[in-house]
């Protein structure tokens, strides 16, 4: 807890020396929020159905997919691009020497303000939108444990790719292609055909992700999706550990 | 041509092929998206509501990401990290326009795309559409200068590039042709710099011809941001002290 605060602290202290950095940071963040919305506005002028998704699951989709990204830029983003650059350049053997879960603190150490202020606009739609559904004391709990089960696969997919930084010289392109990946989550899973629906639901699982907290609001989610998603968690959770561990075996520092 | 921008140009091209599986890679994001979102849109022409058909959208959505490809936020980032880094002294030693050179690099990046779309142009007989295009390019040159020249004001320009993405995929009509929206809102957006230079130049790829309404458009702000890139540049170079952050 003590080290929490320590980092709420100093990452509250950046963000407030780098303001016009944050600010900037908000205001492109609130645009291309703006600008989703807006395409699921005008998809929905002329069509009442995409995907089996009427106009407000579709708000409601590209809403859960924006809370779970901002969650994950908010806790882990800064600590993430550090990371990847500190096993690269060799610069993390002090941070692996403290008393704490090397991989936790050093994928959570700095946290980004400016997401904080962007994630309000989606919790604001969120608490309107979902005033349109019938909703049940289990849907909602369903609901955010999908967000929070969503947030934590958004981390572990990337914790992953950085792990192989311990191998790979220069994994930045595929880091850089699992980000791109990710913005295909505002997007209902049944426009995807054939294998690329299989790809991004069970094998990069993005679309389950972000689809299945709308499926458990429609009531239409069958709860083997659940199941998986939950097994896919802990599978990568093990293998992030896994890789972490056996990285940190041959890592080495050039001076 | 003058020599010294000839070897820049030569130089600017020879780079782009050598990093030959980069090049590649950097080919294939743009024209994934472009899928997902014909995979959408054909979802929502199938209805038949708009005027676009399936393969009309998708035509679209391809000139889109070509010219995504043409025009990058290039020059901006690179007269921003010049100004930041205390580079940019050493480029106005040298016996060259800092913007010329900026421009060089710019085509030579661009030029492989550019000449497939003039041929295209070309072979569909549409003259004006080669002369509005290459106008557009030079209005979106003068659009990035006049933004990385905030350097000299900003310490952090970064974010200006996911800003301009941003009111590019909102206002250019990238993603979604423009004249989909209300009326009356595309009726405000429909002469804005960015929709100038992104959604008409996928119209006139698509087959129109630039009026000359549409021509005076792109020269009005041809000249608003000619003056305002090099007004910010010339202040930004009095106060510069070149040192770098």
């Amino acid at each position: 807890m003590r080290v929490f605060k320590a980092i709420l602290r100093i990452s509250l202290s950046k963000f407030l020396i780098y303001k016009s950095t944050s600010i900037l940071v908000v205001i492109f963040s609130l645009l291309f929020s703006i600008a989703e919305y807006l395409l699921g506005y005008i998809y929905f002028n002329y069509t009442d159905n995409l995907g089996g998704y009427s106009y407000y699951d579709f708000i409601l989709l590209i809403t859960t997919s924006k809370i779970i990204f901002f969650t994950y830029e908010i806790l882990f983003v800064v600590s993430h691009s550090n990371l990847i650059e500190g096993i690269i350049e060799g610069t993390i053997d002090y941070d692996i020497l403290r008393p704490v879960d090397s991989m936790n603190f050093l994928s959570c150490r700095e946290l980004e303000f400016s997401s904080l202020i962007s994630i309000l606009l989606p919790i604001g739609i969120l608490g309107v939108i979902l005033s349109t559904y019938q909703l049940t004391v289990l849907g909602v709990l369903l609901f955010f444990f999908m967000l929070t089960l969503g947030v934590l696969l958004y981390y572990h997919i990337n914790q992953f790719v950085i792990n192989l930084a311990f191998w790979i010289e220069k994994p930045y392109t595929i880091f850089g292609f699992v980000e791109d990946m990710f913005d295909l989550g505002v997007n209902p899973k049944r426009i995807f055909p054939g294998m690329i629906y299989i790809i991004f639901t069970y094998i990069f699982p993005i679309l389950m992700i972000t689809n299945l907290p709308i499926e458990v609001l429609k009531g239409s989610v069958n709860y083997f999706d659940i199941l998986y998603l939950i097994l896919f968690y802990l599978a990568l959770r093990t293998i992030n550990r896994f890789l972490w561990r056996k990285g940190i075996s041959r890592y080495s520092v050039s001076c | 041509m003058n020599r010294v921008y000839k070897v820049i140009f030569f130089t600017k091209l020879k780079s782009k092929f050598i990093y030959k599986i980069d090049y590649i890679t950097s080919l294939l994001s743009p024209f994934f998206k472009v899928y997902i979102y014909y995979l959408i849109w054909s979802r929502v022409v199938e209805g038949g509501n708009t005027e676009y058909t399936k393969s009309g959208i998708l035509i679209y959505l391809i000139m889109g990401g070509i010219l995504g490809l043409i025009f990058t936020s290039a020059p901006m980032v690179v007269i921003a990290g010049q100004i930041r880094s205390g580079k940019l002294p050493y480029i106005i030693l040298r016996p060259m326009s800092i913007l010329g050179k900026l421009f060089i690099e710019y085509i030579a990046s661009s030029v492989v795309f550019f000449l497939i779309l003039i041929g295209w142009l070309f072979i569909n007989s549409n003259i004006s559409g080669i002369f509005y295009i290459i106008m557009s390019f030079y209005l979106y040159y003068l659009i990035l200068i006049s933004i990385g020249n905030l350097a000299f004001k900003i310490i952090v320009i970064w974010p200006f590039r996911g800003i301009l993405n941003a009111l590019i995929l909102l206002f250019g009509g990238t993603v979604y042709p423009l004249d989909l929206l209300p009326e009356k809102f595309y009726n405000i957006l429909q002469y804005n710099p960015l929709a100038v230079v992104f959604y008409r130049n996928i119209k006139v790829l698509g087959g129109e011809k630039p009026t000359i309404i549409l021509f005076f458009i792109l020269s009005c702000w041809i000249l608003i941001f000619f003056f305002i890139s090099k007004i910010s540049l010339k202040k930004g170079l009095k106060k510069y002290e070149g040192l770098g952050l």
